[in-house]
This record gives structure tokens, C-alpha cells and sequence, in this order.
């Protein structure tokens, strides 16, 4: 029972870390990036084939984010400059060729086979049973990082060139800002980010395959974003953590209660529903966008203290 | 050279075009309408093929019988997705943070979610085939067909002539291709814009239902028969230009072409055939990067890019 | 001193031509005047210096520098900064994040130097904060500091552009119809501001306006544009009683 709950709260944490990346590129960029399960599956990949050829889990760590950063920027080249729609469907056409590439390449990536075997870190000192009593608190601690660092890009003068360019791109170009290299920077954060996420995903599963890289996943972490709330950091954690309760919550009452519907597709379909119903009713999630905690703001807050 | 058979590369570059033809025809007048890319098209074509079973499975009739009802199924989810979800999104205003074209998206991909794992919580996530008699085989030089090729590809041809003489010849569909073109105009004119969308997304839905069924009938079905066809299609769409029914159906038989001298091309390089997709997805890619609107646009869909 | 020189613009949308060799000139730290009815070319002119606009043919320099057909926020970095006839605030700052937004070479804005040179960020920041400060005093828009400018009347939105355009530290500000739609007390204040900016920071103003009042009482040197050609320039007053200007107005030309 408590593996069952360590294992959601991983799973949380690791989606967590992908919904805050997805903020910022979507969020706060107004990057409609549809294929964050490519760079999430480059991080997975890469970690699980460098493990299994021996490096460590902080080696891989780096090389997943690099090599999804590496994606992100390659991608953005093409692509930033064309219009949303346009946009949207070459980010799900760019992770389906990933997909591809996964499955197809077999003499890198064993193909449809996936990858089994992965070493998990420590795994001589710490016992199997407690495990996840001890990779939980890692993941926390990558969340816990990608948090601060996403507050911090957030509430910066590069984050409020991010929000010029999500209100106004006219006049933040006629302001001097170059909207491409900001927006190549918004996808490059938010790519390596999601590689930290494949990397903790691929050593937690032990075994990855293309079949957990599918369009579906992006999909679900935008519904993550939307439940939590636009351009809310904290609130991205907050969805991740709600999908991932009621992902599980479902699969508990499979077990208890008889359901006329199998609970797998009833889980995919009630977030149909809540995807359509916040479309209709409160597009911008549950806790709205956070007020700016920048620089200048403090500056303000003591500023008026002062006054008094 | 190169080992290819000539005959059956064209017999299945036509099978694969006519197949697409129709995927795409609904997606791009959707689009062009509706203006934005609509991804629960996917499931019109799942939900065809699975009325078309539906009818052979527990009413025994046979393919004619399924065909009609592919159609006519997948047109009435169409509007019923228009009239409860899209119609009311297209009034909801640009709230700050999501524009439009995001939350019709989005809604789009929900709905998706609604329908295709309803048809899996119905019908069962494995593969599922007709119950027919096996197809007569024909040869013909070097090519292999069966008869149920031919049905798909004249059966293709002819809906498409009944959309061209629809659109071109009655008053619905020449209201039909003047809001598209020109919406504003079109509802300034006295046009029943209400009339004309509504049989938009019928058609549409009931066209990709009816090519939903030809897929069934040609491989299998699946609760992902449509997503699997979608993004080809919208490859389809993209080359063919966004709302131009014409340039959809040429489009798709370029795409049948090249899809399938792609996959010989892949077997004389000893690649994996597993890349067959992404065949397409290039085309889609390149010229969304080169010729965003398409080999067929109008001046009006440059500006717009 | 010759500070903006416009040699010989052409541009042609499809068969429409809407700029037909345009010679102007700027001075610099003058209050210079863009004139002519609609559909003269004062705002596809004024698209092309600015950069949204790429020309057929003619060239555009600043400073000797020549800067035709680059991308607008290069021209920007030129010192060269416009308004918006529709003022285009970023509804979801505030109106101090939208001033400060306006600053150039924000080190802030590298994420290396958010990472390593933390301290310099901040002191580059606290200093732009002084300037923001200063620059809405300057505007009478102090009060308004941490409002969301979404919330902003139109006036006051029209009063933050200039206060963007201010902190972006400008060499010359091309201003769109400042006072379209706005009332007659407003309209004065926004010169008197102008006029302030000029005197106060040395700046050089070129401004597409329609109100010919507004120009006789506030332009030193005014150009008159008809179907994509200046056809008189220099001293308002001179001008205004030129034949072919008062044709155009009176509505006397074909």
C-alpha cells in the first residue's frame, strides 16, 4: 500500500516537473508546444541507454538535458516563426517522428522491445523494499529545483519578455526585443526541463518503450497545466497532483467497486470532459496567474512600507 | 536498379490516395470554416468504421448497408460535436490567457478523449475485423488487387463526384463555397450561415465516416483508426491548401504516390518500413517551413499565414 | 543636422502603389510633423522607417547608418522607437512592468547573467526602477504604478506609450496619431509632454497626425504627403498657405 502511494507521488513529481515546463513555454510564452512528449522520451531514452552502458545517475542527468535542450533547440530553428495552428501541428508531427525514430532504430533502442534492466542509483546500499522511500524524496528534490528555477525565470526581466511576448508581440518587437531568440530560449528551458523529467521517469520504471511516449501524454500534461492554472508555477504542481489522485483513485475503485465501465477509459474520458469544461468556463485553470514577484516588486512593497 | 514493381505501386499509391481523399476533404473544409486545425476528426473516421461493424456485426447486412451508415453516423457526431461544444466556443471571447484557437483545440482533443475511449469501452481496445467474405483477387500485369480495392477507390471516386456536383451545382453548396471563401460577405449576402455550417460539418463528419469504413474494410479496426489516419490527412490538407476541396483530392493521391515509392525507397535502403509515417509527416513539416498555404491557395490564405 | 534620411521609398501592395519615391528628411531634436489625407502613404511610410514594412526600393538612414528594411526590434536598438495609434499596453502588467519592460540591454533579460552575475541584475534593475519612477512622475501616471494596464482608460494608455517610449531611451520617437480620439484638454497635455521629453532628454520627434491645429501650434518643420509623395515641406505656417496643400484639403485636387 505505501509503495502504491510513493509510486503516485513520483509519478506526480515527475509530471509536475513537465507541467512547469509546459507553463513556460505555453503558459507564459504562448508557445502551443503539442509535442512535449518528444522531449520528454529524448530525456528517457537517453537516460536509460547511458545507464545501461554504466554511467552514473548524474552523468545521465546531464546528458538527458542536454540532449533534450539539444532537440528543443533544433526544432524551435524551423518552427517558431510560424503561426499557432501551424505550430501546434508540427509539434505533434515532430513527437510522432520521435516515436518513430524510437521504434524504428532498433540497433540503438531495441525497437518495440523497449529497454528493460535499468540500474537504479544506490540500489546495492538501499534495500528493494524501501526504495521508494528513498527515490520519492530525489524526486521531490528535482521538483523542488525546477520549481525555483522556473519562479525565478518567471519573475525575472527575461520572464517579463516572455509575457510582453505572449500579450504583444508587435510591441515588444517595437520595443527592441528579438521574439526568436526569446521564444527559442522559452522552448530550451522548457525541453531540458522535460528531460530532467524522462531521466527521473526512465530510472523509476526501471524499463522504457516508444508504446509510453504517445501523443496521449502531451495531452494529459496540458490538462495538468489548464486544471492548475495558466501561468501559475504552483499551480502546475497542483493539476499534476490532481490528475495523478484521480488517475489513481480510479484505479483503487476498479479493485472495490464493480463498475459498469472499465475505469481506464472512464479515467480518459471524465478528463475529456474536464478539458471541454474548462475550455467553456474557466480557460485560465483554477488558480489564476500569479502576481509578479520580481525585483521590482519588492522594491515597491518596501518602498510603500517606507512611505509610512 | 531498384526492386520495384511499377503496376502494384500505382494500384496502391491510388488505393492509399482515395482513402485519404476523402480523410481530408471533411478536415479542410472544417478548417477553413471553422479556422483552426480539429483534431476530433480522428474519431468521426473510428466512429464510421464502427457503425459500418456495427450494422454487419449485429444487423448482418453487408457492406453496402455499413456504408450508408458510416456516413450518415459519423455526420451526426460531427454536428452534435458542433452543437455542443464548438458553436459554444466560438462565442466564449479571447480571455487573456487562451486564445480561440486553443480552446477549440484543446475542446477538440477532449472530445477525442470522449469518443475514442467510449467506442473502446464499447467495442473492446483489440483489433476487430468485418464479418464478409473474403474479396475475389485480381492480377492484372504484376499488380495484386483484390475486389475490395476496386470497391474503395470507385467507391472513393464516387462520393467525391457527388460533392463536386453538390457543391457546385445546388444552392446549399454554392453558399457553401461562398462562405468559405468570404465568410463576412457571405453574411452580409443574406446567406443562412447556420444552414451552411451545420451541413459543412455534416458532410464532413459524414465523409470521414465513410472513409473511416473503406480503412476498416482495407485493414482493420481499431479504437485508433483515425488518429493513425489524422495527421496524414492533415498532411493532406496542408499540401492541398486549408478549404480547398479540390487541392485536398490531388493532394492526397500526391501523398498516396509518394508514401508508397517512400516505402520502397525505404526497402531498397534496407531501412525499417516502421518510418512509413513519417513519410508524410516530412511532407507535412516541409511545407508548413517552405508553402504554408498549400500548392492550391488563394491570395486571401497567403495574407493569412 | 540631418538625423533621419528617407531617400526615394517605393512600395506596392499587389497593383496598388502606396509609396511613389518618397524624399524626407528629419532634424534632429525637432518636433517634425507628418501630414496628408487618407490613404496619402503617412502610414505605410511610417511602417517602413519603423520596419514592419519592407520596401521595394529607396533607402532609410539614421545617423549615416543605413537601417532599410530591417526587422523592427533591430531598428528599436537603433534608438528608433515608435508609438501605437491604438495604444498597445501589456494588459497583464502592471503599469510599472510595462515601463520597465521598455529598457535596453537589460542584463536581466540573458538567463546566464540571471544565473551568475545575480548582483549586477539587481543593481541594473533597482536603477531602471528609479527611471521608471521618474519617467511616470514625468507623466502623471504615478498613481497608476502597480494598476494592471489592462484597467487603464484610453487616455492614460496613451500616456503610458510615451512613458514605454521614454524609458526605451530613444535618439528619435515616431509617434502614430497621438491624439486620435482623444479630447481637446488631453490632447494639449500630451503635446505639452512631448514638448517637455524634447526640452527635458533632447529627443527628436517625427509625428503622423491629422489635426492640422495641433501641427501649426507644435511642429517646427511639417512634410505633406498625397499619393505616396511628399509634396511640400518645411515651415508649417508656409506650408499650410501652399496651393497645392490647400487643394489636397480643400479637396480642390482630383
Amino acid at each position: 500500500m505505501i509503495n502504491f502511494i510513493l509510486d503516485a507521488l513520483i509519478y506526480a513529481g515527475v509530471f509536475g516537473i513537465l507541467a512547469i515546463s509546459l507553463n513556460i513555454e505555453a503558459g507564459f510564452t504562448r508557445l502551443m508546444n503539442y509535442g512535449k512528449v518528444a522531449f520528454f522520451g529524448v530525456g528517457a531514452y537517453t537516460s536509460a541507454l547511458l545507464a545501461l552502458s554504466g554511467y552514473n545517475f548524474l552523468v545521465t542527468l546531464v546528458a538527458a538535458i542536454f540532449m533534450s535542450a539539444l532537440a528543443g533547440f533544433l526544432i524551435s530553428l524551423p518552427t517558431l516563426r510560424l503561426r499557432e495552428d501551424y505550430f501546434a501541428i508540427v509539434t505533434v508531427s515532430a513527437g510522432e517522428i520521435l516515436r518513430l525514430f524510437f521504434i524504428s532504430e532498433a540497433w540503438l533502442t531495441n525497437g518495440t522491445r523497449g529497454l528493460p534492466g535499468i540500474p537504479r542509483p544506490l540500489a546495492d546500499i538501499i534495500p528493494t523494499e524501501n526504495y521508494l522511500l528513498f527515490y520519492t524524496p530525489v524526486v521531490f528534490v528535482f521538483l523542488f529545483a525546477c520549481y525555483l528555477i522556473a519562479t525565478q525565470i518567471v519573475n525575472s526581466p527575461f520572464g517579463r519578455v516572455l509575457k510582453s511576448i505572449r500579450e504583444d508581440e508587435v510591441a515588444s518587437k517595437s520595443l527592441g526585443k528579438d521574439i526568436f531568440k526569446f521564444k527559442t530560449k522559452s522552448l530550451i528551458i522548457g525541453s531540458s526541463m522535460a528531460g530532467i523529467a524522462g531521466h527521473l521517469f526512465s530510472y523509476h520504471l526501471r524499463f522504457i518503450s516508444p508504446d509510453m511516449f504517445f501523443p496521449v501524454l502531451t495531452f494529459t500534461i496540458w490538462t495538468m497545466m489548464i486544471i492548475g492554472g495558466i501561468a501559475n508555477i504552483k499551480g502546475s504542481i497542483l493539476g499534476a497532483l490532481i490528475v495523478q489522485t484521480f488517475e489513481r483513485g480510479m484505479s483503487i475503485v476498479k479493485d472495490y467497486v464493480n463498475l459498469p465501465i472499465d475505469p481506464l477509459n472512464f479515467r480518459i474520458i471524465v478528463i475529456g470532459f474536464i478539458l471541454i469544461l474548462f475550455m467553456m468556463y474557466r480557460p485560465e485553470g483554477i488558480i489564476p496567474e500569479e502576481k509578479t514577484k520580481s525585483i521590482s516588486t519588492r522594491l515597491e512593497e518596501n518602498g510603500t512600507a517606507e512611505d509610512k | 536498379m531498384v526492386l520495384v514493381n511499377l503496376p502494384q505501386l500505382f494500384v496502391d499509391s491510388i488505393l492509399t490516395g482515395s482513402v485519404l481523399a476523402l480523410g481530408a476533404i471533411g478536415l479542410t473544409l472544417v478548417y477553413r470554416v471553422m479556422k483552426f486545425p480539429n483534431f476530433v476528426h480522428a474519431e468521426f473516421l473510428t466512429f464510421g468504421a464502427y457503425s459500418a461493424y456495427a450494422v454487419n456485426q449485429y444487423l448482418g447486412l453487408g457492406l453496402f448497408a455499413g456504408s450508408i451508415s458510416s456516413f450518415v453516423a459519423s455526420g451526426m457526431l460531427a454536428v452534435i460535436s458542433y452543437r455542443s461544444v464548438f458553436s459554444k466556443l466560438e462565442n466564449v471571447s479571447s480571455s487573456g490567457t487562451t486564445t480561440k484557437l486553443t480552446s477549440m483545440l484543446i475542446a477538440s482533443i477532449g472530445l477525442g478523449f470522449i469518443f475514442r475511449h467510449s467506442i473502446q469501452e464499447i467495442w473492446g481496445a483489440n483489433v476487430l475485423y468485418f464479418n464478409i467474405e473474403a474479396p475475389a483477387i485480381y492480377e492484372y500485369f504484376t499488380a495484386r488487387f483484390t475486389s475490395f480495392d476496386l470497391i474503395i477507390i470507385l467507391s472513393s471516386i464516387l462520393l467525391v463526384l457527388l460533392l463536386h456536383v453538390f457543391l457546385t451545382y445546388t444552392n446549399l453548396g454554392k453558399s457553401i463555397r461562398a462562405t468559405s471563401d468570404n465568410p463576412n460577405l457571405s453574411l452580409i449576402s443574406g446567406i443562412d450561415t447556420d444552414r451552411v455550417i451545420y451541413t459543412v460539418w455534416f458532410l464532413s463528419g459524414g465523409t470521414e465516416g465513410f472513409a473511416g469504413f473503406l480503412r476498416g474494410v482495407d485493414t482493420r479496426l481499431s479504437p485508433w483508426l483515425g488518429w493513425n489516419v489524422l495527421l496524414i490527412a492533415f498532411a493532406v490538407v496542408i499540401l492541398g491548401g486549408i478549404g480547398s476541396f479540390y487541392g485536398a483530392i490531388i493532394a492526397a493521391y500526391i501523398i498516396g504516390f509518394v508514401e508508397n515509392i517512400g516505402v520502397v525507397a525505404l526497402i531498397n535502403l534496407d531501412l525499417p518500413t516502421s518510418y512509413r509515417p513519417a513519410i508524410a509527416f516530412s511532407i507535412l513539416i516541409l511545407m508548413l517551413i517552405f508553402r504554408p498555404q498549400g500548392l492550391f491557395s488563394t491570395a486571401s490564405d497567403r495574407k493569412g499565414g | 543636422m540631418e538625423q533621419l534620411k528617407i531617400n526615394n521609398i517605393r512600395k506596392s501592395f499587389g497593383g496598388i502603389v502606396a509609396l511613389d519615391g518618397v524624399d524626407f528628411s528629419v532634424k534632429r531634436k525637432s518636433i517634425t510633423g507628418l501630414v496628408g489625407p487618407n490613404g496619402s502613404g503617412k502610414t505605410t511610410l511610417f511602417n517602413s522607417i519603423t520596419g514592419f514594412i519592407p520596401v521595394d526600393e529607396g533607402s532609410i538612414k539614421f545617423n549615416d547608418i543605413d537601417i532599410t528594411n530591417l526587422s523592427p526590434d533591430k531598428i528599436a536598438n537603433h534608438g528608433i522607437i515608435r508609438s501605437f495609434q491604438i495604444p498597445k499596453p501589456f494588459s497583464k502588467m502592471t503599469v510599472l512592468e510595462n515601463v520597465l519592460l521598455s529598457a535596453r540591454d537589460q542584463l536581466g533579460e540573458n538567463i546566464l547573467p540571471l544565473l551568475f552575475r545575480k548582483k549586477e541584475v539587481i543593481k541594473q534593475e533597482t536603477e531602471n526602477h528609479e527611471r521608471a519612477k521618474e519617467i511616470l512622475e514625468l507623466l502623471d501616471l504615478s498613481h497608476l504604478t502597480n494598476e494592471y494596464s489592462a484597467g487603464l482608460s484610453g487616455g492614460q494608455k496613451k500616456l503610458l506609450e510615451l512613458a514605454r517610449i521614454l524609458m526605451a531611451d530613444p535618439d528619435i520617437i515616431l509617434l502614430d496619431e497621438p491624439i486620435a480620439g482623444v479630447n481637446p484638454t488631453l490632447a494639449n497635455k500630451i503635446f505639452e509632454k512631448i514638448i517637455d521629453m524634447r526640452d527635458k532628454y533632447d529627443k527628436t520627434f517625427l509625428i503622423v497626425e491629422h489635426n492640422i491645429d495641433i501641427v501649426r501650434d507644435y511642429c517646427e518643420y511639417i512634410g505633406v504627403m498625397n499619393r505616396g509623395k511628399i509634396i511640400a515641406d518645411g515651415d508649417p505656417s508656409k506650408v499650410f498657405e501652399d496651393e497645392k496643400v490647400l487643394n489636397i484639403y480643400l479637396g480642390l485636387e482630383d
